[in-house]
């Protein structure tokens, strides 16, 4: 399973507990992944000073106090967060995807990552927070009463909706190849 | 149902750290490899997160009033101990995509921490909450094995011999786990 990870299945492995936490709505899941950039950009900033040996635990350090800081800060920044904030705020400093910096030569090499980053989240927080709460942008768009499917909301539905996303990603990347290897044979 | 084994069976089911909170569910899927191996692995981390849980509260307990802003910090500490515990006993040796095997394990050791603290449990509910909640990783660990062992075994597209494969069957185990709310 390991095996030929794609760049988009290393950013759903990476960044699984933001994906799957911070995705109830598209508020959280905006200021989840602005958070998870910030940290990430210092991270990638900081490797290229660090240079000891144990460079990793400095870096989980600084990580924890940037998460911690954000938790704190954010609520009263922004006034829409407060209700929004939960733990997964802060661990963003024990996640994998904010250390992706360490491990990039380039500030080229983190762009594709964090762009997809972005987008699952986005992606993510849509059809959780249209189905499972019936809105949009904390606009109701269908009776608070009876959301689409109310469980996509609650943890079971995260994963779920995680798991159809990484297999239709899977699926199209698939057809992709496939498509490729038959125009190859053609010529 | 006694109030502990209420707090216990929620931390095991309708709080557990892994499905529930999501805490150790990369690490359960990444790092069980067979259902052979995976009673003795599974058992190493589930103890290294009960001592950090301890550590953690013991610190948390020490703190003196007014100083809450460190309490990260201390569980910072307690989860660097049990990553050089397991160390000790031989895992999270090598890299995983590139980075330290260690850093996929934070998550459960630092988050249980903060679980059990914003809880605000008493020593003996600490020990139950954590029993819990180390039974559920241990429990979601060997599930999360078989599972691969599974569906790497089976006739399937190879589309569908993925990580993808693996999350929709714990989302399955999870949709079970939350009937738990109605009882």
């Amino acid at each position: 399973m390991d095996k030929n990870l794609k760049i988009f299945e290393k950013v759903l492995l990476l960044g699984l507990l933001p994906l799957l936490g911070g995705t109830e709505t598209l508020i959280q899941a905006l200021l989840i992944t602005v958070s998870t950039i910030i940290i990430s950009i210092i991270i990638f900033a900081l490797s290229n000073i660090i240079h000891e040996a144990n460079k990793w635990y400095w870096e989980v350090a600084i990580a924890i106090t940037l998460s911690y800081s954000l938790y704190l800060i954010l609520p009263k920044v922004v006034p829409v967060a407060d209700n929004i904030i939960n733990h997964y705020f802060l661990f963003l400093g024990v996640t994998p995807i904010v250390y992706l910096g360490a491990t990039a030569n380039h500030r080229k090499d983190l762009f594709p990552y964090l762009s997809k980053f972005i987008l699952f989240m986005i992606i993510a927080a849509s059809i959780r927070e249209f189905l499972g709460l019936g809105s949009i942008f904390n606009i109701q768009l269908t009776n608070p009463a009876y959301p689409p499917l109310g469980i996509i909301n609650k943890f079971p539905g995260a994963i779920l909706v995680i798991s159809v996303i990484w297999l239709l990603s899977n699926l199209i990347t698939s057809n992709k190849n496939l498509k490729k290897e038959g125009s190859e044979s053609l010529v | 149902m006694s109030e502990t084994a209420r707090l216990f069976t929620d931390s095991l089911l309708t709080n557990n750290m892994t499905i529930a909170y999501f805490l150790g569910i990369l690490f359960a899927v990444i790092e069980s490899k067979s259902i052979k191996n995976s009673f003795i692995k599974a058992l190493r981390f589930a103890i290294a997160i009960f001592l950090v849980n301890i550590l953690g509260w013991i610190f948390n307990y020490l703190l003196p009033a007014g100083y809450e802003a460190l309490v990260p910090a201390l569980f910072f500490v307690s989860t660097m101990m049990g990553i050089s515990f397991l160390r000790l006993l031989g895992e999270l040796e090598g890299e995983y995509l590139a980075m330290p095997k260690f850093l996929f394990f934070l998550a459960p050791l630092f988050g249980s921490q903060w679980l059990i603290q914003g809880a605000n449990y008493n020593y003996p509910e600490m020990i139950t909450s954590t029993s819990g909640h180390i039974l559920g990783f241990y429990l979601i660990f060997v599930f999360t094995a078989a599972i691969k062992e599974k569906v790497i075994v089976s006739d399937a597209s190879p589309v569908f011999k993925k990580y993808s494969t693996v999350l929709a069957a714990l989302a399955m185990l999870a949709m079970g786990i939350i009937g738990f709310h109605l009882i």
